[in-house]
């Protein structure tokens, strides 16, 4: 028995994967810029800059898988990748929320960019199960 | 170019972001504009941002529009603008095991000393000058210099900048020696607002508080610290949640130039003083630095603004030389309540008052002649040359009563190309001058860089200092270094000052060499005991106001020159020497303080206890010049807790595990046996599998 699968992919999640990738860099960039400004002008009880480092290496890290893993399932029709890229969504908003509530200094600029990922997060999320939904609907056995 | 454009469109789709959360911000701040018309509205705001404030939500936005416009002339609760606070550069007393060190070095050689100069930490600006025949102040009828005032705003008994005792401390709002009308001149009200506001705004206060000087943007309200996520200190001291409501920018000094115009109207706050010459009305300036040291601007003498400036100027440019014309030319005049009508300003409706010169030379001063005090210069040097120039302005009822100018007078290089001249000008609510006020050194509690308390009455220590007249018999004063030779007057300058960590030495010379070399010694001795102010019984008060504290809260100040080894010497006639043993020579005050909660008062420095010490030594003069270099070293040494915040540590859980965690087989009983024989049966079953 083979598996047939018809073209089901998702312009808006790929539009939505594509930009998050843009703005994981742009992220990425502004986070590290702000993690020196704030290194150098204010004092971090101990280890907690360190810890927050780690936090945003992991944080990135598993962006990246997220939004790689969520593109080739969605260009292939596969909804296992999907879905690893949907479970990895749960990590990636609680490491967003660490830094838009949790890490030691927030500057009003923070709440800007991680509520920008978040939404990120919130519309491929969605747009990610309608995409499992469609698959599974459209399957198709021999 | 693909990966630009979509760089490109990145970056625009975040811009609309922005752009439209703004857009959202604005309407939000509008709506909230409108409700803020009803004051019952405003409470529910203010409380609900203060809810905000203590437990911010991460997604909120805040809208601090209505409160940057009331927020920006918001200014540090403690304001020490006064007199008699002046500027201390040093006085922290961290690392005083070091300085003890050093200053506890017994390495200076007394032959070697001969050009002592005093250590001096800073300049004073507080003078005590014998001013008991000099009559400045015009004597005028009670009823004429009674000032028109209502009654007075009550505050709360804690007031840390009263520090001049019944009389108003210039910008101190809780002042009750100040009337409504002074309280009005320091703009109170409008502070107390701000304060009022600033506990309710959150968010980056600092930033709109320089909106206006710095042209804040939206930028920098991006770069806002809008909330930390500390954790709790274990200091026991409290300290500003920094940086909370800061943001970082490039400073601008920018300065607007301003004119100023005769407006006649009453003086108020930052105006500057008007004089009246023949008729034309001008304002008062002096020199100033603009860009490097040299005094090469002018600045106008701002109403209730103290002021000092150090600048360097050429000799012909001396201040000095523009004070003498303008207080010969001009007269100091101050609005009353008839100009505002008057077309013709002359002395008539202006309230005018001559300048009052005082030459002062070695803490003395006299009123300024010009025939014995004017300048003049030989080949080589300068006489009567005021490089140190004091303003003192007392306004009273309403007008400047006394305008004062001290010239502190003293000799100089004629071939020097630049000389160092600084300017002070002091502001007084007063009809008195500041020589007959009672100066507190804090209130209660210490203040750093003002003169240490002393009593040297044997009871009634309190008493006496609010009843005693001269100010000298209220400050510990040691000898002074003039030209290196130990000088003790009442006018010495030299008084010990809290927090300030001082050594003086100055050289004092035995006059009575002629006398019976028998008990030469011990007349060395007592004149240095009288130099140093051993022979005196004096108490220290522990806190800055003595207002009432009992005679045995003050602490008493003993040294028992009996108990120290005993003086006696030895005169050799051939080598024409004589060998004094146990002179004393050195004295060592130590002020241990503390800053403590007390009299329900928060971080008040209190004197906890004061060891004086005096160290002797075995000095050989030769008679025909006895002389001897005396130390001085007063130290303070905090025994506050470390001002170190210490956060909290990692989480530490204790786990007790049994012993067998890791290897669950008792050692002993039927268990262990049958363990093992399990064990083994296991070992041999998988070596068989194996084979």
């Amino acid at each position: 028995m083979t598996k047939v699968t018809n073209v089901n992919s998702s312009l808006a999640y790929e539009i939505l994967l594509y930009l998050n990738s843009f703005y994981l860099g742009m992220f990425f960039v502004c986070e590290v810029a702000m993690g020196i400004l704030k290194a150098i002008n204010v004092s971090y009880p101990e280890n907690a800059l360190w810890t927050e480092a780690g936090i945003f290496s992991a944080l990135c890290l598993v962006e990246v898988v997220r939004i790689f893993l969520g593109r080739r399932g969605n260009l292939a029709s596969k909804k296992v990748p999907v879905f690893f890229s949907v479970m990895l969504t749960i990590p990636s908003a609680i490491g967003v929320c660490y830094f838009l509530i949790y890490q030691t200094y927030i500057l009003r600029l923070e709440y800007i960019w991680c509520a920008v990922m978040l939404m990120f997060h919130a519309l491929e999320l969605a747009f990610a199960i309608l995409f499992i939904v469609t698959v599974c609907k459209h399957q198709q056995y021999e | 170019m693909k990966i630009i454009t979509y760089l490109a469109f990145t970056f625009l789709s975040i811009l609309i972001q922005f752009c439209v959360m703004d857009f959202i911000q604005e309407k939000i701040q509008s709506d909230e504009t409108a409700k803020l018309d009803v004051t019952t509205q405003k409470q529910i705001l203010s409380d609900l941002l203060k809810n905000i404030s203590s437990k911010p939500h991460a997604l909120y936005y805040r809208t601090n529009d209505v409160m940057s416009r009331s927020l920006k002339n918001t200014s540090p609760s403690k304001i020490y603008s006064n007199s008699s606070m002046s500027d201390v550069t040093l006085g922290t007393t961290e690392g005083t095991t070091t300085i003890l060190d050093v200053l506890y070095d017994e390495s200076t050689s007394d032959t070697e000393a001969t050009t002592e100069t005093t250590t001096e930490l800073y300049t004073t600006t507080t003078e005590f000058d014998n001013l008991t025949e000099i009559t400045f102040f015009e004597t005028k009828n009670k009823s004429s210099i009674t000032p028109s005032t209502t009654p007075k705003i009550k505050f709360s008994l804690h007031c840390d900048c009263n520090l001049l005792y019944k009389v108003c401390d210039i910008n101190c709002c809780c002042d009750q020696d100040c009337s409504d009308y002074e309280h009005k001149l320091f703009l109170c009200h409008e502070t107390s607002k701000a304060e009022t506001e600033n506990k309710a705004a959150d968010g980056c206060i600092s930033h709109m508080l320089d909106e206006h000087r710095y042209g804040g943007s939206m930028l920098d309200n991006l770069f806002c610290v809008v909330k930390t996520n500390l954790p709790s200190k274990r200091s026991i001291r409290k300290y500003d949640d920094v940086p909370m409501g800061t943001y970082y920018k490039w400073r601008n000094d920018e300065q607007k130039q301003k004119s100023y115009e005769f407006k006649k109207t009453l003086y108020k706050q930052a105006d500057p003083i008007w004089l009246l010459k023949n008729g034309i009305i001008y304002y008062l300036d002096f020199p100033a630095p603009m860009v490097n040291n040299y005094c090469t601007d002018r600045i106008p003498i701002a109403f209730l603004k103290e002021e000092k400036i150090t600048c360097n100027v050429k000799f012909k440019d001396l201040e000095m030389f523009n004070i003498l014309k303008t207080s010969e030319e001009a007269m100091v005049i101050s609005a009353t309540n008839n100009t505002f009508n008057s077309t013709i300003l002359n002395c008539t409706n202006l309230h005018c008052i001559n300048w009052t010169i005082l030459a002062c030379e070695n803490g003395l001063c006299w009123n300024y002649n010009k025939t014995y005090n004017e300048a003049s210069c030989t080949e080589d040097v300068c006489v009567n040359i005021a490089l140190k120039i004091d303003y003192s302005f007392y306004y009273y009822d309403m007008k400047i009563v006394n305008a004062t100018i001290k010239f502190h007078l003293q000799n100089t290089s004629h071939v020097l190309p630049l000389l160092m001249q600084e300017i002070s000008v002091h502001f007084y609510l007063a009809n008195k001058s500041i020589d007959h006020v009672i100066e507190l050194s804090g209130n209660p509690g210490y203040v750093n860089g003002l003169p240490v308390i002393a009593s040297y009455a044997k009871s009634n220590h309190t008493v006496n200092f609010f009843n005693n007249t001269s100010g000298a018999w209220r400050r510990m004063l040691f000898p002074e270094n003039r030209n290196g030779l130990c000088v003790s007057t009442n006018t010495s300058n030299n008084m010990v000052k809290f927090g300030v960590n001082k050594r003086t030495k100055c050289r004092y010379i035995y006059s009575h060499t002629k006398l019976s070399k028998k008990n030469m010694c011990r007349n060395i001795q007592n004149e240095i005991i009288g130099l140093l102010r051993l022979n005196n019984n004096i108490s220290i008060s522990p806190f800055g106001n003595p207002h009432n504290i009992a005679d045995d809260n003050w602490i008493n100040l003993i040294v028992d020159i009996n108990e120290q080894e005993p003086i006696y010497g030895e005169y050799n006639e051939n080598t024409l020497k004589l060998y004094c043993y146990n002179l004393i020579n050195r004295l060592s005050v130590t002020f241990m303080f503390a800053n403590v909660n007390e009299k329900s008062y928060t971080g008040q420095n209190k004197i906890l206890s004061v060891k004086y010490e005096v160290t002797a030594k075995n000095i050989s003069f030769n008679v025909e010049d006895i002389s001897i270099v005396i130390t001085v070293d007063v130290n303070f040494v905090d025994l506050s807790k470390p001002s170190i915040v210490e956060y909290a540590g990692n989480p530490h859980i204790n786990i007790y595990l049994p012993r067998d965690f890791f290897f669950p087989f008792p050692h002993n009983g039927c268990l262990n046996l049958s363990n093992t024989f399990i064990v083994s049966i296991y070992c041999f079953v998988i070596l068989l599998l194996c084979k």
